[in-house]
């Protein structure tokens, strides 16, 4: 009885395992079918000749009806993201210029990828998508989840010109498939691309009667001066004197320097093979720059605490915005962001009028050029599930967004609402409240295909993105904006299609990476070597050194 | 009784002992409490400890004058109420009959229960589920789904076990049907389990967020406390997010973010003194004659 008892319980339980797996395989399943069915290239080229008979003047004569993902913020006294003013100037005009009816959906900026994964795998994702991680599409892409826009592309190019003039072939086709051809998802455009500054305190290099710094030993000079002059410079404070500031994330926060120590004539190809990681810790020269911080460290110039403190963590910052730092390198903009809360805003309220930061550019390469990485110029990705039963309509959306005199009311709103106009021409931002608010700078949520201003005039642009920094002196920002384009250089795009070995690597290395960063920073000078090759070997060893070998042959394969 | 010397120095190591436990759990409270009503340059210059510095309560009229919180932290206690009275219902019913000898298959509906304990399908197939179910964006997708939990149903299963079976027998003997047991017999025993899964459930209820972002995205009004908490955070420190991006938008003042903090935790705190009074074991004791 008893054994009978237990062979139906192993019984059920294997039986409610299978029932168990059954959902989970049906999504993947479900999708499978589809491609079969599609991959939905061959459908609109069939029915392209009805398609389009049923658009006279680019206006479809029945009313289409698609869905379009909008990053939900959930950001301070912000509208709801799938309506509001904005939404609905977009809603208008596909329905008048083209008898489309869009929807939005929103989904959580934060967590958009499980979010789009949750929805892919339902079936129940929007009509245009767009997401960061490119990895996502690849992967339902290979399930047969998403549909090839080549065949769309080249069909319906004549009615996609606005598309085309935003983004050019480069974002069109940038991730092209080398062997198949096949596009799984544009890319929107960048339209700033500066990365990261050296900011150093303006008031401090005046006190101590420095000027700024243009070379490195000018640069180290700066911090030991500022070291030296601590009681000037902080009086009682002065035991909290930080010359030089750098978070956990070193290969950030000293890029400049860094990059300054990669040789001069680094070709593309190297840059591609070593390019896996967003901090270069694979080029050629990186070891050295770290050495020197680590000199640095060693000599009291740096943040004793810096490894401590991770992502999202304010210590630092505070450091920062109560003015113990002398000099720190990020972001282009950094110290300039978020109004009176931010580090600018907090200095000049808390020590004075005189308290700022400035760009500097001290690093030089072994040919004497400033050379800095800048972003390149890709995005977001935007790409159409299998589910997307009206890729025309979409196309069409995304023309429509990309069209100029839509993106710019978008990106800046209604005057004496969201801007006011310059005597000069340029647009200045002003922070609205209520429906009329933008949730995200620059409305970048719903202008899908191109993040930052761009008003068409380059000059324009530039001094209007200068005064989008509330209570910030143009001068800084313009001075920023300068330093950090100058000698500015990007990564080639060079498109080899999917690399294997970088599938589901990049948390890994990416700690491995910082690891490796801030134990070569805090060990002994004399251990420097050691730990770099520990290190470093550990990072190589954990796929660093797969990566690298299938970008060599992927290069080759395409390249050569 | 008389106590020994060395039970006295035993005693004393086990209060000093739970007095250090008690101040590590209390500090960060505390820290916490003086950060949410100190000026935000106190902070920025990281000299608020435990003693707040340039006291105000801005931060805190900030946030209650914002109907957003205000409606959100009432709309979570009402999920928290409903879902605990649920989650305690559902556990009731289930660990009651299990106590039965005479249950038929008990074993195997034991280890049908058992098994969803140890395995669960993952994200992705229950996010089906749901969605099949029409629970997506409703509601009811805040309390039905984890309205029980397995190991808070065994707790309750093996505290009634513990009630003896005389009690229950002495009770059937006077014409008591099962209904009448449980509640007359078992429940008025059991006030000590029922307070603590109780409060399990609701602190559970009021903390849970990822239920609501994974399955509530698209309705913000009823996002619970917690995660209209993460996504204003998130929205000002997601370094990730600001180099993807390039920009971030304004950020918060310390003190504000602090004040949220409290916020959030000081209604669910204020249950536990209230429960308090439930938590004497024993009440049993003595009910038969040993």
């Amino acid at each position: 009885m008893r054994k009978n008892l237990s062979l139906a319980i192993v019984f059920v339980l294997i039986l409610s395992l299978l029932v168990g797996c059954a959902p989970s395989s049906t999504p993947s399943g479900g999708d499978k079918t589809e491609p079969t069915k599609a991959p939905d290239s061959s459908t609109p080229t069939k029915a392209a000749s009805t398609e389009e008979a049923e658009i006279v003047d680019g206006r479809f004569t029945k009313t289409r009806k698609i869905t379009v993902e909008v990053y939900d913020r959930g950001n301070e006294g912000g509208s709801k993201p799938e309506d509001n003013f904005y939404t609905n100037f977009i809603k208008e005009g596909m329905l008048r210029d083209h008898n489309v009816e869009v929807t939005f959906v929103p989904v959580p900026r934060w967590t958009e990828v499980d979010h789009l994964n949750n929805m892919l795998a339902a079936g129940e994702a929007p009509d245009i998508c767009v997401t960061y991680d490119y990895p996502t599409i690849q992967t339902y892409a290979n399930m047969g989840g998403v549909i090839d826009l080549a065949p769309l592309l080249e069909q319906y190019k004549p009615m996609l010109q606005d598309l085309w003039n935003l983004l050019g072939d480069e974002n069109i086709y940038w991730n092209r498939d080398p062997v198949k051809g096949t596009v799984w998802a544009i890319e929107a455009i960048r339209a700033q691309v500066p990365r990261i500054n050296t900011f150093v305190r303006e008031d401090w290099l005046k006190k101590l009667n420095i000027s700024e710094p243009t070379s490195l030993e000018e640069f180290e000079n700066m911090l030991y001066a500022f070291k030296n002059n601590a009681s000037v410079l902080l009086g009682n404070d002065a035991d909290k004197m930080i010359p030089f500031s750098i978070s956990f994330d070193v290969g950030w926060r000293a890029n400049n320097l860094l990059i300054s120590f990669v040789p001069d004539n680094i070709t593309d190809e190297e840059m591609f093979i070593y390019g896996f990681d967003s901090r270069q810790l694979e080029w050629p020269g990186v070891k050295e720059a770290v050495r020197k911080i680590n000199e640095w460290y060693n000599n009291g110039l740096i943040w004793k605490d810096f490894g401590l403190y991770k992502e999202g963590d304010t210590t630092e910052d505070n450091l920062i915005k109560a003015g113990y730092v002398g000099s720190f390198i990020h972001n282009w903009d950094y110290p300039y962001r978020d109004g009176e809360n931010g580090i600018h805003g907090t200095m000049q309220r808390m020590i004075g009028p005189e308290a700022a930061y400035i760009a500097v550019d001290p690093f030089k390469n072994d040919a004497g050029k400033y050379k800095k990485l800048l972003y390149q110029r890709n995005d977001r990705k935007v790409f159409f599930p299998s589910t997307n039963k009206e890729p025309l309509a979409s196309l069409l959306y995304l023309n429509w967004i990309s069209k100029f005199e839509n993106r710019k009311f978008l990106q800046i709103g209604e005057e004496g609402v969201t801007h006011e106009v310059m005597p000069d021409g340029a647009i200045k931002i002003i922070a609205a409240t209520g429906d009329k608010i933008m949730n995200s700078v620059n409305n970048i949520d719903y202008t899908i295909t191109i993040n930052g201003l761009d008003l068409g005039d380059p000059s324009l642009t530039a001094k209007s993105v200068a005064l989008g920094y509330a209570g910030v002196d143009a001068r800084f920002i313009e001075k920023a904006y300068l330093v950090a384009n100058n000698d500015g250089f990007t990564v080639k795009n060079f498109n080899v299609g999917e690399i294997k070995a970088e599938e589901g690597m990049g948390q890994v290395l990416k700690e491995k990476r910082d690891a490796l960063f801030v134990n070569a920073v805090i060990c002994k000078p004399e251990e420097f070597d050691a730990v770099w090759d520990r290190y470093y070997n550990d990072y190589l060893d954990s796929g660093g050194r797969a990566i690298q070998e299938e970008r060599k042959a992927k290069f080759e394969q395409f390249y050569k | 009784m008389v106590k020994t010397k060395k039970s006295k120095i035993g005693d004393m190591i086990v209060a000093f002992l739970c007095f250090i436990v008690i101040l590590l759990c209390l500090l960060p409270m505390i820290n916490v409490l003086s950060r949410s009503v100190s000026s935000s340059d106190a902070l920025v210059r990281n000299e608020v400890l435990l003693w707040p510095k340039g006291f105000n309560i801005d931060a805190y009229k900030m946030i209650l004058g914002d109907p957003k919180y205000t409606w959100s932290l009432v709309w979570t206690a009402i999920i928290t109420v409903i879902g605990t009275c649920l989650s305690m219902f559902m556990t009731t019913i289930c660990a009651y009959p299990l106590i039965y000898d005479n249950l038929k298959g008990k074993r195997f509906i034991n280890a049908l229960i058992l098994f969803t304990m140890y395995f669960n399908a993952g994200t992705i197939p229950l996010y089906l589920l749901l969605k099949d179910l029409s629970l997506l964006n409703r509601p009811a997708v805040l309390v039905i789904p984890y309205c029980l939990s397995v190991f808070n149903m065994i707790i309750m299963r093996s505290f009634f076990f513990g009630i003896p079976d005389s009690l229950r027998e002495s009770a059937e003997i006077d014409g008591a049907g099962p209904i009448r047991i449980l509640v007359s017999i078992y429940l008025p025993l059991s006030t000590p389990v029922i307070a603590t899964l109780s409060l399990f459930y609701a602190v559970g209820r009021w903390n849970g967020f990822s239920d609501a972002l994974m399955f509530m995205s698209n309705k913000r009004e009823y996002w619970p406390i917690q995660l209209l908490l993460y996504n204003i955070l998130n929205n000002m420190t997601s370094i990730e997010v600001a180099t993807q991006e390039g920009v971030t938008k304004p950020a918060m003042s310390e003190n504000v973010k602090a004040a949220t903090v409290m916020f959030a935790t000081v209604p669910i705190l204020l249950v536990y003194p209230w429960l308090q009074k439930y938590f004497i074991t024993g009440v049993h004791l003595g009910s038969i004659k040993g």
